[in-house]
């Protein structure tokens, strides 16, 4: 599930589902600079997780879940913007 | 611009030439994986190189090129007509990019639309084509894959922590479970029905690492489409081969499952350092190891942990010993390569890790002698390429000493030495030496080489060794010659043979502007050596010192020969094949006959025939002039052609051949041929004959008008030819260079145009001629012979003087008279008036000097600024008196 609070951080919350990843990217079009909270996460669905590589958002904080977080840790941080491949 | 940029540009414009190439061999053989797999690497390397530079655009549409590519190469994408014409729009764009960056550094701008429109054609294809299950195929693949490992892998094993690498290398040191690298690719539509990729790479059974990232640059966002999956995972997992298939069973044919030795993941990182202690450690590991003395390398292993820094990469290298010590503290090969890869702190040599790897595979405590042995076999089973070369060469320097006279003292000493150097060379080869002992005492018995090279020949043809070493041979026949020149010629033709094998790593690019410069000081070089018979002749005549004179004429003979020498290697230098501009006509003729619907086959001969650079330069937009009319104009469409009773497909041939110092360029076609009365009736009505000629002209004269300026026969303007530049463009072009261009044509059969050009342009061989006190050259290749003419034999036909030469009339010019100098010729002693007889088009005229004054070697520097346009002068040449000549365009003189 995803929440958007106080304007400007998208919460996270248990597992984001494929029929969120459109939401997801709207919300991050809306709000360019919003900050990511993904502590009470457990899974990202592919498609969210497309959408927040994409984006690549500031993360405001990582998640609880050791393995979901050494993943995407991996995944979003010192990603450059537009470059996909190495 | 710097110089990485510069590189690049270079790299690049070989690139897409490569791409353009094999695109067009493609076409002809779309199923060769070995073109596919070409075009692939070109683009791959293109976008790689593309990546150091500020030029998105230009990565992101070669990495969709790269993509459309990859596919093809997995048989996802077939052959289309399409798909070469959208990669070439890819090539067409990056050229243009280069180009851009070229003239204008960094600050390009590129038309995102063009991009857009690019990627957009190239992901069109791989939408367009719906993934087949092939599973047999893939499963076919995945056996391939097991095998060794590929140095692609290291990087992806490298990005690893350490902590996980060492962690997945004990596991599988227990041996029951298998380190794998899963590559796992997801079909772009997988969310459709209900794949979560990313949910299923991390729960791989055994996953011990994983990595995510996207398989092609993320669109815009606006433009996103959040359900086409481009994720791509790679996983290490530490487990067996039928877990992971049965857990991907339902996507097996979007993963890719390799094996990965456990030795493979001994990757050391960290800071190097270098230092007298390590050094130390290695000297003294190294006999450990020998000794077997475990213990203490493990307690110099732990003391020198302890002092080291743990982010050095010699920490990482001993935190590895360790591991592989208490894991594997039978493997002593591992032990060894380790140790000495710390030696050089290089990674640890993989070809040795591999076998390395079978030998802890198999598990059994095996006796340390053998597992040396297989070390030191396996060191030789992967010699690469280079390696095999080196050891012919060795071998055919051996097989030269062999043949090399007895007469030296050390003769037995040197048997020996060449039997020590072949039993290596064979050792190294992993073939051994069975019999060499016995040749090797019959040479020594006999006193000749006889029998060891007759061993070498025999064993050669056993061991069916390559046939290089032979063909690489040196010439053995020269042992006539004496023993220390012997010797020497044998180092120099040691040396071709080395030249020859490295000819092609050996050669470099060096700046045009640098070999031009070179080739101005050897000009100079030229015109001041000339100076040296003057000199003699003055040293005879002025000063009377006749011996003084003789060697400076001495001198001068061999100053000229270096001279002249050292001007044909930097000839040679300027020497580039023809094929060079070749390169571009099988694309001009695809896109050409595609667009105008014509079906054309064209054949290259000669290609490797060379030429001086600038000419081969400046011919290239003359000939592509001279290929698209013939397309145009000459090869009719395929229907004409059945009609005629041709064959449906046209050809143009384009043959290039040296005819002695000049090259022949001949483009001919079996189109519909140049019709003499269309031409004769265009020139005509343009006004270009009057009604007197068009009555009569001949044929070939008229076929000859095509190239007055102007002239175009095409019915309609195409996109092609008929842009107002005629065949005139193509005939100024090849006369600025000294050639010539003919043409015949037969209707209905095809037209063969022929260019003659010099060689080079760099040296010009003129004849001296005076007019009123003033020095001329004329080109020798304008000259047809030297005569001398009474006045009384000068005959007056109307106001024209004239005379008769070998029996026909030849028109009579002065040169004073032309070049509008008042004062009249001069005759010599015997009243006779030096003729020059020259070439005007195809007839020759003669015209009247002062006097001859020989042919000289010189170099043409063209008229600059304000006299460039006064046509009549072709350059100036310093001779070697240091006066000037002005070298005369004798068609100007003449027209």
């Amino acid at each position: 599930m995803i929440n958007l609070v106080d304007g400007k951080v998208v919460v996270f919350q248990g597992t984001v589902s494929v029929e969120e990843a459109e939401e997801l990217l709207d919300l991050l079009l809306k709000v360019p600079d919003a900050e990511i909270d993904l502590s009470e996460c457990t899974h990202i669905h592919s498609a969210a997780l497309q959408v927040l590589m994409a984006v690549n958002p500031t993360i405001k904080a990582w998640p609880l879940k050791e393995d979901l977080c050494v993943w995407l840790e991996r995944a979003l941080k010192n990603m450059k913007k537009g470059d996909g491949d190495g | 611009m710097n110089p990485l940029l510069e590189q690049f540009l270079s790299e690049s414009n070989e690139l897409l030439q490569e791409i353009e190439d094999k695109l067009i061999d493609y076409e002809k053989d779309p199923e060769s994986e070995e073109i596919v797999n070409g075009i692939f690497r070109a683009i791959h390397t293109l976008k790689g190189n593309s990546g150091l530079f500020d030029l998105p655009d230009l990565t992101k549409v070669l990495h969709a090129a790269e993509e459309v590519m990859d596919a093809v190469r997995d048989g996802e994408i077939g052959y289309s007509a399409e798909l070469v014409d959208a990669l070439m729009q890819v090539k067409d764009f990056v050229s243009h990019v280069c180009t851009m960056v070229a003239s204008n550094g960094n600050e390009v701008s590129v038309n995102k639309e063009e991009v857009e429109d690019l990627i957009g054609a190239l992901n069109q294809f791989k939408r367009r084509e719906i993934p087949v299950e092939r599973e047999a195929e893939k499963e076919d693949i995945l056996e391939d894959k097991v095998t060794g490992i590929k140095v692609g892998d290291i990087s992806i094993l490298a990005m690893i922590p350490e902590c996980i690498r060492m962690q997945a290398y004990s596991e599988a040191c227990k041996g029951e479970k298998e380190i794998f690298l899963v590559t796992y690719i997801p079909d772009e539509g997988c969310f459709f029905v209900g794949d979560d990729p990313f949910h299923t790479a991390m729960t791989t059974p055994g996953c011990m690492w994983g990595h995510v990232d996207a398989r092609e640059p993320w669109p815009e966002l606006v433009e996103m489409d959040v359900y086409r999956c481009v994720l791509r995972f790679k996983i290490l997992a530490v487990t067996t081969r039928e877990e992971l298939e049965q857990f991907f069973e339902y996507v097996l044919d979007q993963v890719e499952i390799e094996a990965i030795p456990p030795l493979a993941l001994v990757i050391p990182q960290g800071d190097l350092e270098e230092g007298p202690v390590y050094e130390d450690f290695v000297y003294d590991a190294l006999e450990y190891i020998e000794q077997g003395d475990l213990v203490s390398l493990d307690r110099a292993v732990e003391s020198l942990l302890e002092l080291s820094n743990p982010d050095l990469w010699f920490a990482s290298a001993l935190r590895w010993l360790r591991l592989i010590m208490q894991t594997q503290p039978d493997n002593v090969a591992a032990l060894n390569v380790i140790v000495k890869a710390m030696e050089t702190c290089e990674m640890p040599d993989w070809s040795k890790l591999e076998v390395s790897d079978n030998v802890l595979a198999s598990q059994e405590s095996e006796e340390r002698d053998h597992a040396e042995s297989a070390e030191v076999s396996s060191r030789f089973s992967v010699v690469s390429e280079e390696y095999e070369k080196i050891i012919s060469s060795v071998v055919a320097a051996q097989r030269q000493i062999l043949s090399l006279k007895n007469d030296v003292p050390w003769f037995e000493g040197r048997l020996k030495a060449v039997a020590a150097s072949l039993r290596a060379c064979f050792d190294a080869k992993g073939i051994g030496s069975k019999g060499l002992e016995e040749a090797l005492d019959a040479s020594i018995k006999a006193k000749t080489g006889e029998p060891l090279l007759a061993w070498l020949d025999g064993f050669h043809v056993e061991n069916s060794l390559d046939e290089e070493i032979r063909s690489s041979n040196v010439n053995t026949s020269d042992s006539s010659v004496e023993e220390g020149a012997n010797a020497k010629g044998m180092k120099s033709s040691l040396n071709d043979g080395f030249e020859q094998q490295f000819a092609l790593s050996r050669s470099f690019k060096v700046d045009q502007e640098k070999v031009d410069l070179m080739m101005n000081l050897v000009g100079e070089l030229t015109v001041s050596k000339n100076a040296f018979p003057y000199l003699a002749e003055r040293a005879e005549s002025q000063y009377g010192i006749r011996e003084l004179s003789r060697q400076i004429k001495q001198q001068y003979t061999v100053i000229n020969r270096i001279t002249e020498e050292l001007r044909d290697t930097i000839m040679q230098i300027r020497m580039m094949p023809v094929s060079v501009i070749f390169q571009r006509f099988p694309r001009l003729i695809r896109d050409t006959s595609r667009k105008l619907g014509k079906k054309v086959d064209l054949v290259l001969k000669g290609e490797e025939t060379t030429a001086d650079k600038n000419i081969i330069e400046s011919l290239a937009d003359p000939l592509i002039h001279i290929v698209r009319n013939s397309l145009d104009h000459g090869i009719e469409t395929p229907e004409a052609r059945r009609a005629s009773g041709k064959p449906e497909v046209g050809t143009i041939t384009i043959q290039v051949s040296h005819q002695q110092d000049r090259v022949l360029i001949e483009i001919q076609d079996d189109g519909r041929g140049i019709d003499p009365a269309a031409v004769k009736m265009k020139a005509y009505e343009r006004g270009l004959i009057d009604e007197n000629k068009l009555e009569h002209i001949t044929d070939k004269e008229a076929i000859d008008l095509i190239f007055h300026p102007g002239f175009s026969t095409a019915e309609k303007v195409s996109e092609l030819s008929g842009r107002g530049v005629g065949m005139d463009v193509v005939r100024t072009a090849v006369e600025r260079l000294n050639g010539s261009v003919q043409i015949e044509s037969k209707v209905g059969e095809g037209t063969k145009i022929s260019l003659l050009l010099p060689l080079s342009l760099a040296v010009t061989n003129i004849m001296i001629v005076e007019s009123n006190d003033q020095l001329f050259g004329i080109l020798m290749d304008d000259v047809i012979e030297t005569v001398r003419v009474k006045s009384s034999d000068i005959h007056y036909i109307k106001r024209q003087r004239a005379v008769v030469l070998r029996g026909r009339v030849l028109p009579l010019v002065s040169l004073n008279e032309r070049l509008g100098i008042s004062a009249e010729q001069k005759l010599n002693d015997d009243g006779e008036y030096a003729v020059l007889v020259v070439k005007r088009g195809v007839e020759p005229v003669a015209v009247i000097v002062d006097a001859f004054r020989g042919t000289t070697d010189v170099i043409l520097k063209p008229m600059k600024g304000v006299l460039a346009d006064m046509r009549l002068y072709l350059g100036t040449a310093l001779l070697g008196d240091g006066s000037i000549v002005i070298a005369l365009n004798v068609k100007e003189l003449l027209g």
